[in-house]
């Protein structure tokens, strides 16, 4: 199967007067797992609707691989969608699900059946061709959805929430399917998701959506590290924030002073004088009884692979840390030193 | 605007709207219509109008229709209330069902057979004469068919049925939590129904009146089986002016009078429904 | 909450009126085994005389055949109708929606005679002659509601990726109506033929007032009603009952059932 990319170019959506998607520049390169994270109504899935061909956009064009495919109908934008639900069928067996596509392609019975048993072969659902899905599970379901939607051999698949009907632990399981499945595919995948762990594991990279905007777009590790607005810090990964003045600029680094925390210096550039917040994530603040920046210590959390410390600064922002396994926890109520080592905050632009 | 990849199809209604518009709502305007023009003057008059009012048969009929579907109505409120409540509130979810199958399954079959096995059972030669001339006599009789509060009779065991039906749908829905805060309140079972369950199931009781008058008032088999012919409601009227003297225009007139009582009557309630702001 | 004897007296109230409402009925189907001509009791002699006039006499048995044959093609005609009007109002968009579907819903609310004489002189100014399909046009409308809301209920409920899931897989509008919505709506389809025939099979007033000599039924039953008392209507009266009642028994079984 040959991967295709597609690109939006100013793609907007509005239902009435809402503007549900403000026109977005998108590019999606050949191969790739790119995500759309953020959180319910923030327009993901209409743009990947839109993308579907089950949407109308109110503007601008789509293309997919070189094609403008804005008004075709969904079937002929070479995309492949999976929906939510799966949408498996109920009145058709497995082998009917998976071959639909090539019965409505007009391809004779015998071609069907010896592709769909290939691709049960492939999903691992050998000899469950004439079951009902309702006798499947969830996420034996899913494969049949996967296969469904790959057997008309797409260049680009498009995932409605992929894992959000199944338990925890499926998730974690499906997750690391999902992405080795891409790999072996070899084609563009495009998912939507609110959940960033998800986002994070699967993808190469992830669009942060925000009220129908793209607010960044880059890989996990760009998007950990860099988060460049608030609302990004916060949607992956936890994080404390705080406000400083910019006290000088210089080299790419920048030093600010703090209420919370004292003197912080930071990676980027920004004017002296300017005020602006930083990011600090959980592992970039360290308890330092030295430290003349202090804060109480008002919670203590034990999470599995690390105690997480809820604080209060002296100007009274919340903060947050984790201590690694094996460090004495101090007691609540108590006060203690903190500090932050140079270049770990986060400059945010907004 | 780019073209929508997805056809909207809308054209399923065609079918329904081709037949609604031209063999019922075009029909009834044209009735309407008719009733205000008359043979020999052109234009429109109100001539049929004011002969059906200088018509002592006619109006007549007309307040007897009207009686007979406001005591229909009044009457079948009465015993409807309780029964939804009983059936809301006094029986198990399992048995709801069943009882309610009870009470509404005879109602699947003809309105004629109905009124007119309750015409072989009222009449002098049916069960009930029979029992009377046991009891009192062989001339006894209860003289109750072939009258006004006969039909009146009738129509209420289709009202009781259909308003019970209304109310319990919308007592359905309460959420007993409002009632238990009435009675932590220190209300008893009597403010609960008044403060709680009464503006709630109004609308139900609401829509099953309005349904059961527009019934009632239109009715012709119960009036003819069981109120006899001497004392027509409109809708024998009706009846006899189109297969009997073949009057179109009169017709048509009677039909449009139906029609403007039905608004009268009916919409009041309606404006009611709006205001307790029902949701259907 | 409601008082132990509030409840006895409720209870009481509503075994006697089901009581009050179901005596005519039982009543007939009693007499309808007697040989006497009317309802005097003690009963003479038991006889099943009646019914087999119902069979015998001719005119009864080309009103049922009428009934059958008018009522099928109406529910048939209302059902189609139906299923494409609930399709459109569910899925699809177009000015004037609410006022169209009160247009639909509409004949719930008016009397049948005023449908039946409205449509009498209207079909009159066109030159139309009453016959059995005139009747049967006004009977489709008059079960029309019935079949929009129970198809509109049952489409609305059905998940919309299942029919995207079959565009997105190339099949046509019509395609995905026929592999995906027929067959999840197939016992509410059965169900709201069946409860539209047995409106439609039990229906006086439409069919008698756009006919002139063709019996159906109820035509027949009320004629005999009304030309002189003829015990064989117990039985007729009787059979009629049992026939919708199982009928509507049916309907109401496959719509409470859940489509998988």
């Amino acid at each position: 199967m040959r991967a295709k990319s597609v690109t939006l170019r100013g793609v907007s959506k509005s239902f009435g007067t809402v503007q549900a998607v403000h026109p977005q520049d998108l590019t999606v390169q050949a191969g790739e797992f790119l995500t759309l994270l953020g959180p319910s109504g923030c327009g993901k899935t209409t743009v990947l609707r839109m993308i579907a061909g089950l949407e109308a956009v109110s503007g601008g064009t789509i293309l997919v691989g070189d094609e403008d495919v804005t008004s075709y109908p969904p079937n002929r934008r070479d995309t492949s969608i999976m929906f939510q639900d799966y949408a498996l069928f109920p009145h058709k067996t497995v082998r009917d699900n998976i071959a639909y596509g090539l019965k409505m392609r007009g391809q004779s019975a015998p071609d069907r059946a010896r592709a769909a048993e290939g691709w049960l072969a492939r999903i691992g659902l050998s000899g469950y061709g004439d079951r009902l899905p309702a006798a499947l599970s969830g996420g034996q379901r899913q494969r049949v959805a996967l296969a469904r939607a790959l057997i008309l051999e797409p260049g680009v698949l498009l995932l409605d929430e992929p894992l959000g009907a199944l338990d925890a632990g499926l998730r974690r399981q499906l997750q690391i399917e999902l992405r080795r499945l891409h790999r072996d595919v070899g084609l563009t995948f495009i998912a939507v998701t609110h959940d960033q762990e998800e986002a994070m594991t699967m993808s190469d990279r992830i669009a942060v959506m925000r009220d129908g905007r793209i607010e960044q777009l880059g890989t996990p590790q760009e998007i950990y590290d860099s988060p460049q607005t608030e609302f990004v810090a916060r949607f992956l990964g936890r994080c404390s924030v705080i406000e400083g003045r910019v006290l000088s600029a210089a080299g790419g680094v920048v030093q600010v002073e703090t209420a919370a925390l004292g003197m912080v210096s930071a990676k980027g550039d920004a004017a002296p004088g300017a005020t602006l917040r930083l990011a600090l994530r959980p592992e970039a603040l360290l308890l330092d009884p030295a430290s003349p920046a202090k804060a109480r210590v008002v919670d203590a959390v034990f999470t599995g692979n690390a105690v997480r410390l809820a604080l209060v600064a002296s100007d009274g922002t919340a903060l947050e840390l984790d201590l690694p396994r094996g460090t004495q926890v101090p007691a609540a109520g108590s006060e203690t030193g903190l500090c932050v080592p140079p270049g770990s905050a986060i400059l945010l632009l907004s | 605007m780019p073209r929508a990849p997805v056809a909207n199809l809308w054209q399923g209604i065609l079918p329904a709207l081709v037949l609604m518009a031209g063999f019922f709502l075009l029909p009834i305007l044209y009735t309407l219509g008719l009733s205000l023009t008359s043979e020999g003057a052109p234009g429109l008059t109100l001539a049929n109008y004011q002969n059906f009012m200088a018509e002592a048969t006619l109006t007549d009929a007309l307040l007897r229709s009207l009686i007979l579907a406001l005591s229909v109505v009044a009457i079948a409120t009465l015993i409807a209330w309780p029964l939804a409540w009983y059936l809301a509130f006094c029986v198990s979810a399992r048995r709801r069902v069943l009882l309610l199958f009870v009470l509404v399954a005879p109602f699947w079959t003809s309105f004629t057979i109905r009124a007119f096995s309750w015409q072989m059972v009222l009449a002098d030669s049916g069960i009930v004469g029979t029992v009377m001339r046991w009891v009192a006599g062989p001339d006894a009789s209860l003289g109750f068919l072939y009258s006004l509060p006969a039909s009146i009779f009738g129509l209420t065991l289709f009202g009781i049925m259909l308003i019970t039906l209304m109310i319990y749908s919308s007592m359905v829905t309460i959420d007993r939590r409002l009632i238990e805060a009435n009675a932590v309140l220190g209300g008893t079972g009597w403010t609960a129904f008044r403060e709680v369950v009464l503006p709630l199931a109004l609308p139900g009781w609401i829509i099953g009146a309005a349904l059961t008058f527009i019934v009632a008032v239109g009715d012709y088999a119960v009036p003819t089986l069981l109120g006899g012919g001497l004392q027509p409601v409109l809708a024998q009227v009706m009846l006899s002016v189109l297969k009997g003297t073949y009057d179109l225009p009169m017709a048509a007139t009677l039909a449009s009078v139906l029609v403007i009582v039905i608004l009268l009557c009916v919409a009041p309630l309606l404006l009611l429904v709006r205001g307790t702001r029902l949701q259907s | 909450m409601t008082g132990a004897i509030t409840t006895r007296a409720l209870a009481l109230l509503f075994w006697v009126t089901a009581a009050v409402i179901y005596l005519p009925i039982g009543v007939m189907a009693v007499f309808s085994f007697s040989t006497a001509r009317y309802q005097i009791l003690p009963i003479p002699a038991y006889t099943t005389e009646w019914y087999g006039r119902v069979f015998t006499d001719g005119q009864y048995s080309a009103g049922f055949f009428n009934s059958v044959l008018l009522a099928g093609s109406v529910s048939l005609a209302a059902t189609l109708i139906g299923f494409a009007c609930a399709y459109s109002l569910v899925n699809a968009r177009f000015p004037g929606k609410t006022a169209f579907t009160m247009l639909v819903l509409a004949p719930l609310a008016v009397p049948l005679l005023l449908v039946g004489i409205a449509l009498r002189i209207w079909t009159t100014m066109l030159g139309l002659q009453p016959s059995l399909p005139l009747a049967g046009v006004g009977q489709v409308l008059y079960v029309l509601p019935l079949a929009v809301l129970n198809l509109r209920n049952r489409i609305a409920q059905l998940p919309k990726s299942h029919e995207e899931a079959a565009w997105a897989l190339g099949a046509s509008r019509l395609r995905a109506i026929i592999d995906v919505i027929l067959p999840a709506c197939r016992a509410s389809l059965i169900a709201t033929f069946i409860l539209c025939f047995t409106f439609a099979f039990d229906e006086f007033v439409i069919a008698y007032f756009l006919t002139n000599f063709s019996v159906t039924l109820p035509i027949k039953i009320w004629t005999t009603l009304v030309t002189g008392f003829d015990p064989t209507i117990n039985a007729l009266g009787t059979m009629v009952f049992a026939f919708s009642l199982i009928l509507g028994v049916t309907a109401q079984w496959l719509l409470l059932r859940k489509d998988r």
